[in-house]
């Protein structure tokens, strides 16, 4: 049943063939085929007299037209033949005689009095004439609700009776049917076909009407709708079929055309019972939904362009797009996800506006610039004013005194090495402290070469040694000499010590001529007869730096003979070389450190030097240094004392 | 190429050294004496050129900083200055000329003078506050020691022959020659065996101070 349209009176679709009108059939007997083989021979014969045609001869069945090669039944002559649909049973008293197969029918009836129900519910063919009648008149195929009742009642009927087709529970049966209900109510009764009301009495409702024995009970007509799976089983000769249409071999079903829509003109299979328990309609769900053709989308990129249901490209597959990583499983410690936060909150802080700073009151540093200023007067004081003054030390040194002795007695034809070891920021106390000794020694008329570790020594001893240079009648490069810069650290006073001649091959501020000569220190008159520094008469060290005494103590003193090393210190270095001093075997033979010694040796010199000059403001300075730290400690005390007091 | 980059090749190449070096105090052949004194002549031009890297170094530090224009930028700048005038001055002139000796006598002899002279105020502030921060026995001890020390140290106003003078001197002698040098000794006595121990470590190979 492809569901569409057809015309009220139509006994077939016009579509699919099917067939619109219930085929009332009754049983076939041997006799069925005889009006039909009648037919036949009398259409191969042709026609002699005009008695032949028209109606009433015996050769001619009734309601068939003579001459005719169609096999028109004319229902019309049958009509008249039959006389009273409902006389079946008085066939036997001399009517008209009837066709073979409505005698068949009227037998069959007679001999089945009882087998046809009585009730008051429709049977099967009154409900099936009801719905072809109520089919007839359908002009609206679209509501299909006046068609459900007699559908149901044809349902029923078959459920009851055996052969009874069972409908198919596909609901898309309905579906379909729904489109041929007309909107109006029927009124079978009006437009029945009248084959079908010779069948039997049909009242205003469509139904039939029975004898009490059932003889006006039509045969059972298989259902047409739905299939006929079961009505197959039938053998045709028990559905009263005529003979004629028992000869007919069924022709094979036509291929369906490919054009036709497969999802609505197929007829829906039928299942047989124990499948269609197995069916699980209302628990399947399809997980792929089809869309309708309609709604498809066309491909519109790719060798599949132009192709309606087919996976698309785009944006699937040829768009480019970002992998989901919501699918992959980050596993986070406890830990992690704390260091994580940790770098979160840090890297927020950074993103964060701090507070602006309030700008600090400045805080004069009142005791720094006090305690700077009390020790500058005390210092000024005396330089300026000579008051205060302080007496010059009366005790001296005991190691002074060996010094003293010791550059008294060192020979005058070998010069002495004096070594420039301090920074210029010693300079203020180490010139006062060795100006004595260098003033000692030139007195003396002793030859000097000086040298220094240090990048800086050499320009220090011209400093250091100008003022006796002048007034000792020193000539550079005649008296005095300078070596200049020993590189190397202890290395290089090792190397000195060993052959200083390779040490240093040059020499600082040497005289034009010798510069011009090409001349270095060594070709000086100073050091003709120095080889090695124990041709040297005395080393004398210079140094604020305890290191450097230590490393001339250890580094040059093997090499050096008998020839003295003395050095001349800063007041805060004299702790760790006087071992070397007072040692059984004393690497330094002499040594003079602070203002209060030099001040000493200027006093046995005879001869008042820089101590003497910076004595009184060296003594003021201590005396400030002493006082500001005895107020510190006093406030300090005084401050601790009024925090444990209680209030 | 491989052998160079183990460590053990440089461990054996110092170690060698210093045994030589060793053997030249106790040993009088010329031999080692000459291999000696090789050695040292090589260490020598090595301080040499250390100085000359760090001189480098410093430049750079400070040319970065003045190129960053980072804080203080402008004192690497002065300095850099300074260094490439008295550089130049110095290979032109000489070291030994008097536009050198006269930068060093008026610039650089000042200015350090003044930062030891500014140094001694900043001690002796420290030394006014550390009772108030820190009051303790040691900080009192070391206080009074400073104050003795500098008693017995720095003239008298009551002359050098007074008793309290006599005391005072007696005191700052016995303070500076018995604890100073005791302790200094001490240190000394330490200094010279951990320079020896470090020593060997470096001649038996247990100390690479030259890296691994």
């Amino acid at each position: 049943m492809c569901g569409k349209p057809n015309h009220g009176d139509a006994e077939e679709c016009a579509h699919c063939g099917a067939r619109l009108k219930p085929l009332q059939v009754s049983g076939a007997s041997e006799d069925s085929g005889d009006w039909l083989n009648r037919i036949r021979k009398e259409a191969e014969e042709p026609p002699t007299s005009a008695d032949s045609e028209g109606t009433g001869s015996e050769a001619e069945s009734p309601g068939f037209s003579e001459g005719s090669d169609d096999f028109e039944i004319d229902f019309d002559e049958l009509r008249a033949a039959e006389g009273d649909v409902g006389s079946y049973s008085k066939a036997d008293n001399g009517e008209k005689d009837v066709p073979d197969w409505l005698q068949r029918i009227r037998e069959k009836q007679a001999e089945e009095p009882e087998g046809l129900p009585i009730s008051d519910e429709p049977s099967p063919e009154d409900a099936l004439r009801a719905a072809a009648t109520q089919a007839q008149v359908a002009d609206e195929p679209n509501d299909l609700s006046s068609f459900d009742e007699p559908l149901d009642a044809l349902r029923a009927a078959a459920a009851e009776h055996p052969a009874a087709e069972k409908e198919p529970e596909d609901s898309t049966d309905l579906s379909r049917e729904e489109e041929f209900v007309p909107e109006q109510e029927l009124e079978p009764a009006a437009e029945s076909p009248d084959w079908l009301q010779e069948m039997g009495e049909l009242d205003a409702d469509g139904e039939g009407e029975l004898d009490a024995d059932g003889e006006g009970a039509l045969p059972h007509v298989p259902a047409l709708i739905g299939g006929a799976d079961e009505s197959a089983d039938q053998e045709l000769s028990d559905l009263g079929l005529p003979d004629w249409l028992g000869e007919i071999e069924p022709l094979e079903d036509e291929p369906t055309s490919p054009a036709s829509d497969a999802s609505t003109d197929l007829a829906p299979a039928t299942l047989p019972n124990w499948l269609e328990a197995m069916r699980p309609v209302d628990t399947f769900r399809s997980v792929v939904e089809i869309e309708p053709e309609d709604d498809q989308a066309v491909e519109s990129v790719g060798p599949l362009a132009g192709l309606s249901g087919v996976l698309l490209a785009e944006p699937v597959v040829a768009m480019p797009r970002t992998s989901s990583v919501g699918s992959m499983q980050l596993d986070v410690s406890e830990r992690q996800y704390a260091q994580a936060e940790l770098l979160h909150r840090l890297v927020d802080e950074e993103e964060q506006e701090a507070p602006g700073v309030p700008k600090r009151r400045t805080r004069l540093a009142v005791f720094r610039w006090a305690i700077a200023a009390f020790v500058l007067v005390a210092v000024s004081l005396p330089i300026i004013t000579g008051a205060p003054s302080f007496a010059l030390p009366g005790l001296e040194p005991r190691e002074l005194g060996a010094l003293f002795r010791l550059v008294e007695r060192l020979p005058a034809e070998q010069p002495v090495l004096v070594v420039f070891d301090y920074e210029p920021g010693y300079a203020g106390e180490l010139e006062a402290v060795s100006g004595a000794f260098l003033d000692q020694m030139m007195a003396r008329g002793l030859l000097m070469a000086s040298m220094s570790t240090r990048p800086t020594g050499s320009a220090l001893a011209l400093i250091a040694v100008d003022p006796f240079v002048d007034s000792h009648g020193y000539e550079n490069g005649q008296g005095i000499v300078h070596l200049g810069y020993l590189s190397g650290g202890p290395t290089a006073v090792q190397l000195f010590a060993v052959n200083p001649r390779e040490a240093v091959l040059k020499g600082f501020a040497l005289p034009e001529e010798a510069q011009q000569a090409g001349l270095s220190a060594w070709d000086s008159p100073v050091l003709d007869n120095v080889e090695a520094l124990s041709d040297f008469g005395m080393v004398a060290v210079i140094t604020a730096d305890s290191e450097s005494a230590r490393v001339w103590a250890e580094q040059a003193r093997p090499n050096m003979g008998d020839t003295p090393l003395v050095v001349v210190l800063s007041a805060g270095a004299e702790p760790l070389v006087r071992p070397y001093f007072e040692s059984d075997n004393p690497k330094v033979g002499g040594i003079l450190s602070g203002l209060p010694a030099a001040a000493a040796y200027e006093l046995r010199n005879g001869r008042p030097g820089l101590a003497q000059e910076r004595w009184d403001a060296f003594g003021a300075a201590m005396l400030a240094a002493e006082i500001v730290l005895l107020v510190g400690v006093g406030y300090g005390l005084l401050i601790w004392w009024r925090g444990r007091s209680p209030g | 190429m491989r052998l160079f980059r183990t460590s053990a090749l440089w461990a054996a190449v110092a170690a060698a050294i210093g045994v030589f070096v060793l053997l030249g105090y106790f040993v009088d052949f010329d031999f080692i004496q000459n291999i000696r004194l090789l050695f040292m002549q090589w260490a020598a031009l090595l301080a040499a050129a250390a100085l000359l890297v760090g001189l480098a170094n410093l430049v750079q530090v400070h040319w970065r900083k003045l190129s960053l224009t980072d804080e203080g930028w402008i004192y690497s700048a002065l300095l850099i200055l300074a260094f490439l005038v008295t550089l130049i001055l110095s290979l032109v002139f000489g070291p030994d000329s008097d536009i050198a000796l006269f930068i060093f006598k008026n610039f650089q002899f000042p200015l350090e003078a003044g930062l030891m002279a500014l140094l001694s105020v900043t001690l002796l502030l420290a030394g006014f506050r550390i009772v108030t921060r820190r009051r303790d026995a040691f900080s009192l001890l070391f206080l009074a020691t400073a104050i003795l020390v500098m008693l017995g140290t720095g003239p008298a106003l009551g002359g050098t022959e007074g008793p309290v003078t006599v005391v005072l001197r007696d005191m700052r002698a016995w303070i500076s020659q018995v604890w100073s040098a005791g302790g200094a000794r001490g240190i000394a006595l330490g200094v010279a065996l951990g320079a020896t121990t470090t020593g060997l470590r470096v001649l038996l190979g247990a100390d690479r101070p030259y890296g691994s």
